[in-house]
């Protein structure tokens, strides 16, 4: 049936899509840049499978990922969030006619970032440091180049707020490029927030451009959010780049966690009264964005919550539980929110809203109760079990992407079809 | 502005078309929400909308675009359908509808 109305789709209409002012502005993103954000965002996955069943005693070490187990949180940032971030963000200077020195950093920031990435990777294998520390240069100046598109489009726009968080959240992941060259691996919370703060800052900068139009508290509460982001950069920066006693170190991460627990929830405050409504519509593909959207901003409380618990040293609750808890429950929800909107301007494809489900969202919370639990000391059998579960509990991540992509295999030629970017 | 209707039936049944187009994160159909720019139609069911996005930095404009092809296409007597996504103006939250402003309390 869907065939059928394809094909009709296509002979009947053959009508222009037209971008920008009146202009047919249809090109389309080159394929090898989002192949490669696929495969890295599979070999990460897979890198942190294999990685947590080894914490938990579940011996299994295929050569090739164990050499990279590392780079899980590099390879997550840098290969895949980066990427597509990046790509989403083309559409607005493709429609906007932005200039040519933002042509050439659209150009040429999804390339840099991935090159930066491949010579890191080679480096790091070979252990050859000069690799690792040229890739760290070329990342950092990917991540300068998309900084200018973003300018640009905030110009063009006249849209401040949104933009100065999304640029905000790039200066933490631009700081720890620059550190990669003294070392590329991740040690410990502080750099962990490095990498962590431009996922969620950047996503709570879409959330305030969409809350803009959908609250008329934006103006009033909207600014301290933006406040709140940068007291969160500046400590998270501060954490990393100096040398503090303990106490004093674990006194900021309790600030930052605290700062971001009270961005993330102002943030929530501008568009609950959209997402409520919303979450009451009869389309599938709304329902589908809302529940989603909620589920991840519950993660983002919890895992903040997580933080303050990990900076106050409470019993149990561990570097693990805050990081997936604010990269796979927050991050990872709403990429899967953001996944049937975004793929059609990437892929040319839409996605069947009747195959759109809740299954890889239950398998995210399910997957991540288990590592969390896994972090808690409870002793005896129970605790063999709960480890168990948790050491497995990274199969469930990779299996909610796959039933997450088999909607694609559902999808249809957008009317059209072909490429916007 | 929406120019003169040449079939003013047909227009309407347009417009009641695109008012089942939603974007996937606010409560309004496209026509409340003031993203319909313009609208034509001649005699041989030619359809031509001028339309834009509420921020010319989201992604949702190719699906939304789809969503409205194929709105226009299910009205009987539509053979053809040209979207222009323009950015002159700029959507700002004034061109929504009363009833979406009293909804959202803005």
């Amino acid at each position: 049936m869907d065939a059928e109305e394809n094909e009709r789709g296509s002979s009947q209409n053959s009508g222009d899509l037209k971008i920008g002012h009146g202009r047919s502005g249809v090109t389309s993103i080159p394929k090898v840049q989002l192949a490669a954000s696929v495969f890295f965002m599979f070999l990460a996955v897979l890198i942190g499978i294999f990685r947590l069943m080894n914490l938990h005693s579940i011996n299994i070490y295929p050569i090739f990922l164990t050499a990279l187990y590392q780079l899980h949180p590099n390879i997550m940032v840098y290969g895949f969030l980066a990427p597509i971030v990046m790509t989403e963000r083309l559409v607005g200077m493709k429609t906007l006619h932005t200039g040519r020195i933002y042509s050439l950093s659209a150009t040429l920031m999804v390339p840099a970032t991935l090159i930066g990435l491949i010579l890191q990777i080679g480096g790091f294998v070979s252990e050859q440091p000069v690799l690792i520390s040229a890739g760290g240069g070329i990342i950092f100046l990917g991540l300068i180049l998309f900084i200018i598109l973003m300018f640009g489009l905030s110009m063009k726009t006249g849209l401040k707020l949104p933009f100065y968080l999304m640029i905000l959240s790039v200066i933490p992941v631009a700081d720890f490029a620059l550190l990669s060259v003294r070392s590329i691996e991740v040690d410990g919370m502080p750099d962990s927030l490095l990498l962590m703060l431009f996922p969620i800052l950047f996503i709570l900068g879409e959330r305030v451009e969409l809350s803009r139009f959908v609250s008329g508290n934006l103006e009033r509460y909207g600014k301290y959010v933006l406040s709140l982001g940068i007291l969160v950069v500046l400590l998270t920066v501060m954490l990393a780049n100096f040398q503090f006693s303990m106490n004093l170190s674990m006194m900021i991460s309790l600030v930052t966690f605290a700062l971001l627990f009270v961005a993330g929830g102002l943030t929530m405050f501008l568009e609950a009264k959209n997402l409520i409504h919303v979450s009451r519509s009869t389309s599938p593909l709304q329902k589908y964005v809302s529940k989603h959207v909620m589920v991840a901003y519950a993660w983002l409380m919890v895992g903040c919550a997580f933080g303050v618990a990990y900076s106050i040293q409470a019993p149990g609750f561990i570097y693990d539980a805050v990081i997936h808890s604010l990269m796979v429950g927050y991050v990872g929800s709403m990429l899967l929110a953001h996944g049937p909107v975004i793929l059609p301007t990437v892929t040319g494809r839409k996605i069947n809203q009747s195959t759109l489900t809740l299954i890889p969202l239950i398998l995210i919370l399910v997957s991540n109760v288990f590592r969390i639990s896994g972090d808690f000391q409870l002793g005896g059998v129970i605790q063999a079990i709960v480890s168990f579960a948790s050491g497995i509990s990274g199969w469930l991540v990779l299996v909610a992407v796959l039933v997450f992509l088999r909607s694609l295999v559902f999808s249809k030629p957008l009317i059209q079809s072909g490429p916007v970017l | 502005m929406m120019p003169a209707p040449q079939d003013e039936e047909m227009t309407r049944k347009l417009l009641e078309a695109l008012k089942t187009c939603y974007d996937p994160e606010i409560p309004f159909n496209i026509v409340d929400l003031g993203l319909i720019y313009g609208l034509d139609v001649d005699k041989y069911g030619n359809v031509k909308i001028r339309m834009t996005v509420t921020s010319p930095g989201c992604p949702v404009g190719p699906w939304l675009i789809d969503e409205v092809k194929n709105a226009c296409l299910s009205v009987p007597g539509v053979k053809r359908v040209d979207v222009d996504l323009v950015f002159e103006p700029l959507w700002t939250p004034r061109r929504m509808s009363e009833e979406a402003h009293r909804i959202l309390g803005i």
